[in-house]
């Protein structure tokens, strides 16, 4: 089974209720899209929740996300860590070319930001 | 996404959780500057209701946040000190945003406003938990 993009965020963050956003800032490699089910992340805290993209507004530079916070828990480093190196490794660059790297330092600790949308 | 500045009681009670590292906190008051063209750091804030202490509505306001399922580290200050230090609050111009939900005004996108903000929590574990 594919493991989720894995997509920093703020956990105060709330909009159109139980929903949240998230900068597209970042993005280059890592691709996401409409209806995907991802993992958003805090490191500092140590916390990941569920969540699906619903809107993607690339004029306001973010993207949108309902959340299951039914499902809020601490993550593993070690699951995230591993999870993190499996998006790494094999990442849609564009349409349909992909390409393999190691995890960098920004992949080490929390997981991949988001660098893509589709 | 218009927002607009609202009126909030200075003895309302005001959380928010982690991240606390100035630089992730700017990161995000950048996106909300991007999304409203306000740099807007989000609280959960509210008065005491009749017969809650601090705690007690602080646990309230972490309940209406969804993270009643883990330990997460609390911080807690009130509306006043938000205000004195020169922020106002401000809602989406949609709604369905939570009642309890507000979008602080930090003025700039810029270390210094985050830091100001910042400086007005204190780190407060959940009332009734060891942590």
């Amino acid at each position: 089974m594919a493991r989720k993009v894995r997509i920093e965020f703020d956990p105060n963050v709330r909009v159109y209720g139980n929903g949240t956003y998230a900068s597209l800032n970042a993005v280059v490699d890592v691709t996401v899209h409409r209806g995907e089910r991802v993992v958003l992340f805090e490191s500092e805290e140590g916390i990941e929740v569920d969540a699906e993209v619903t809107t993607i507004d690339r004029a306001a530079n973010v993207v949108y996300f309902s959340v299951v916070w039914d499902s809020l828990r601490r993550f593993d480093v070690q699951t995230a860590e591993a999870s993190s190196a499996l998006v790494a490794s094999t990442i849609t660059i564009g349409q349909n070319v992909q390409r393999s790297f190691a995890p960098t330092a920004a992949f080490a600790f929390g997981g991949a930001k988001l660098v893509g949308v589709r | 996404m218009p927002s607009y500045r609202v009126d909030v009681p200075p003895e309302a009670h005001v959380i928010r959780f982690r991240p606390t590292d100035p630089n992730a906190v700017l990161g995000h008051a950048i996106t909300a500057y991007n999304r409203t063209g306000i740099p807007g750091l989000s609280v959960f804030a509210d008065i005491a209701h009749d017969g809650e202490d601090q705690a007690a509505t602080v646990n309230r306001l972490v309940a209406t946040a969804n993270f009643t399922s883990i330990n997460a580290r609390v911080f807690v200050t009130t509306a006043s000190a938000i205000l004195e230090k020169g922020f106002c609050f401000t809602k989406d111009d949609v709604d369905d945003e939570h009642s309890e939900h507000y979008s602080v005004d930090i003025g700039k996108a810029d270390l210094d406003s985050v830091v100001r903000f910042l400086d007005v929590f204190e780190d407060r574990r959940r009332h009734g938990s060891e942590g």
